[in-house]
């Protein structure tokens, strides 16, 4: 007996190229690999272009996909993660990229954004300065797990790796922020670092699922 | 609840605006329509569009999961050969080529500058770049100087240098921004310090191999594109032997598809003649300015064409012009010239 009797008609109607099921794809989806795009980039532009060309990829490459298995979405994330990983590619651009995004700006410099957008905009730095602590690998596998909610197994059909692989990183991303919540010790003039350590308590707290 | 907790409990907590959604969703169904006449019109009718052989289908999904894995040169090394390596080269290719071997010979001539592993390399830019979004029209923003002080130190390193930037439209004006990366980075390609850049081999031919093994072309792009976009990250900011510098220039000039400009404008206004690489295909080209007396590089414009977003004409969405460039003994320092400016 096949537990994913239901996703396989989707699996084939991709896999032959049909265009509604690449709509249907797309609406179900679209929101869920723009978030881990987010996480991943740390930058709305990149997002939004790394979701556009996850799709695009999924299209090209739809023969690639498994005839039977699961939910497409750990595929997705998949290639967004390669995609959000290319954003920032180039050393120009890179150079660029990684002096501005790290630092989340003052409340102040919002001053003409929506109270909605601020809100966004600072959620947005502070995750991705959690993040942005750990190694790259071990990153991707805790945005994957943690906040996109994919299981084990579909993190490493996601990355193409072992599921040891995917606990191994996982636990040293967890490690990571365990010392990072511990230390806790903001720069005065840093607020946010008192959320960050906060922020990466509550990601420890997730281990149950 | 805090935020911080309702951030991860909600799945996805960020959302584009539904037309920003309709919009990309269109750009889909677009690619997908125009894939799926094409197919039609080379197939006969009742034959299922399905069993079409795409140029890279199996490629890019295991390259993506290998880059992950961090085995990814492996994987590129079988692909992503330059199709027009056989190709005779044009009048005006053959014209880069010995301007580029010009440039490199005025390289070979330029004074040495020593460098010692507990320096920084300065170099002061004039910078206008793109300020729209990835999805729209280009908006150039304003002329803004940018400093960057490069670390020498081999590393690993968490902070490989320290931007400033200042002036209009420049981001997060007049502080020292770290150029940091949370895996610690070794002198190399994301991080060229002089010696790394000294240890790279000074034979053209071999330095070439080198960088098609190294550069990762991104979907759509040839090698060759990519390899010429390395070069001009690596000749542009840094310091390095003459032979080393020639060496880029000589590698370049045997890509396939490299064109002179006789006329073109840096982002401080001085004309020069420009080296680019012609349609590869890729959305955006790459040109490097040089002073037609010295042949000095002056600094680089970047194009783009991109139909998707609204861009049918190749539209200038970057330039920059490099002012001064300096070898200092720390991060923050200026160097006096330009002090007493």
């Amino acid at each position: 007996m096949r537990e994913t009797e239901a996703a396989e008609p989707e699996r084939a109607r991709i896999r032959a190229g049909d265009r509604a099921a690449f709509g249907e794809l797309y609406d179900r989806y679209a929101r869920a690999v723009y978030n881990h795009a987010l996480r991943l980039t740390g930058n709305w532009a990149e997002a939004e272009e790394a979701m556009s060309e996850t799709f695009l990829a999924a299209w090209r490459t739809r023969r690639t996909v498994e005839p039977e298995g699961g939910s497409l979405k750990p595929w997705l994330l998949g290639i967004a993660t390669h995609k959000a990983y290319n954003a920032n590619r180039g050393l120009r651009r890179r150079l660029a990229f990684l002096a501005r995004s790290p630092e989340p700006r003052p409340v102040e410099d919002f001053a003409e954004e929506t109270a909605g957008r601020i809100d966004d905009a600072r959620r947005l730095a502070l995750v991705h300065r959690a993040l942005g602590r750990l190694k790259r690998q071990d990153r991707e596998v805790f945005a994957l797990c943690v906040s996109a909610g994919l299981d084990y197994q579909q993190a490493a059909e996601a990355l193409g790796v072992p599921v040891g692989t995917v606990r191994s990183r996982l636990s040293r991303a967890r490690d990571r922020l365990a010392r990072l919540s511990a230390e806790a010790e903001p720069p005065p003039d840093r607020g946010e670092m008192e959320s960050e350590a906060a922020l990466a308590a509550l990601f420890l707290r997730e281990e149950t699922r | 609840m805090s935020e911080a907790e309702e951030l991860l409990t909600t799945p996805a907590e960020w959302d584009l605006p539904p037309e920003r959604h309709r919009h990309f969703k269109d750009v889909l169904m677009q690619q997908i329509d125009q894939d799926r006449s094409q197919d039609l019109s080379v197939r006969t009718p009742g034959r299922p569009p399905a069993r079409r052989r795409f140029a890279r289908p199996a490629v890019l999904v295991p390259l993506a999961s290998a880059a992950l894995a961090g085995a990814l040169l492996v994987t590129l090394s079988v692909d992503g050969r330059a199709p027009a390596t056989g190709t005779t080269p044009s009048a005006t290719a053959a014209g880069a080529s010995v301007t580029l071997n010009r440039i490199a010979t005025a390289a070979m001539a330029s004074d040495a500058i020593r460098v010692r592993d507990d320096q920084f390399v300065y170099v002061r830019t004039l910078e206008r770049s793109n300020t729209g979004d990835f999805s729209g029209p280009v908006r150039l923003g304003a002329l803004h100087t940018e400093e960057r002080w490069t670390a020498q130190d081999p590393g690993p390193l968490h902070v490989t240098g320290w931007i400033r930037a200042s002036g209009k439209d420049a981001i997060m004006p007049d502080q020292m921004l770290p150029i940091e990366s949370p895996d610690a980075i070794r002198a190399g390609l994301h991080h060229p310090t002089y010696r790394w850049l000294a240890s790279l081999p000074t034979d053209p031919d071999a330095l070439l191999r080198r960088l098609r093994e190294e550069a990762r072309p991104v979907e759509g792009e040839s090698r060759d594109q990519a390899v010429f976009s390395l070069i001009g990250d690596l000749i542009s900011g840094t310091v390095m032997p003459p032979a080393n510098a020639a060496a880029f220039y000589r590698a370049a000039a045997r890509l396939p598809g490299v064109r002179e400009i006789p006329d073109a404008v840096d982002a401080a206004g001085r004309h020069g003649i420009a080296i680019t690489l012609d349609d590869t295909g890729f959305a955006t080209r790459d040109e490097w300015i040089f002073d037609k007396e010295t042949l000095a590089l002056l600094g680089s414009r970047y194009y783009v064409t991109d139909p998707d977003r609204g861009i049918t004409k190749e539209t200038l969405y970057g330039t920059s012009a490099v002012m001064e460039t300096a070898v200092v003994d720390a991060k923050g320092e200026v160097p006096a010239r330009a002090a007493s400016r």
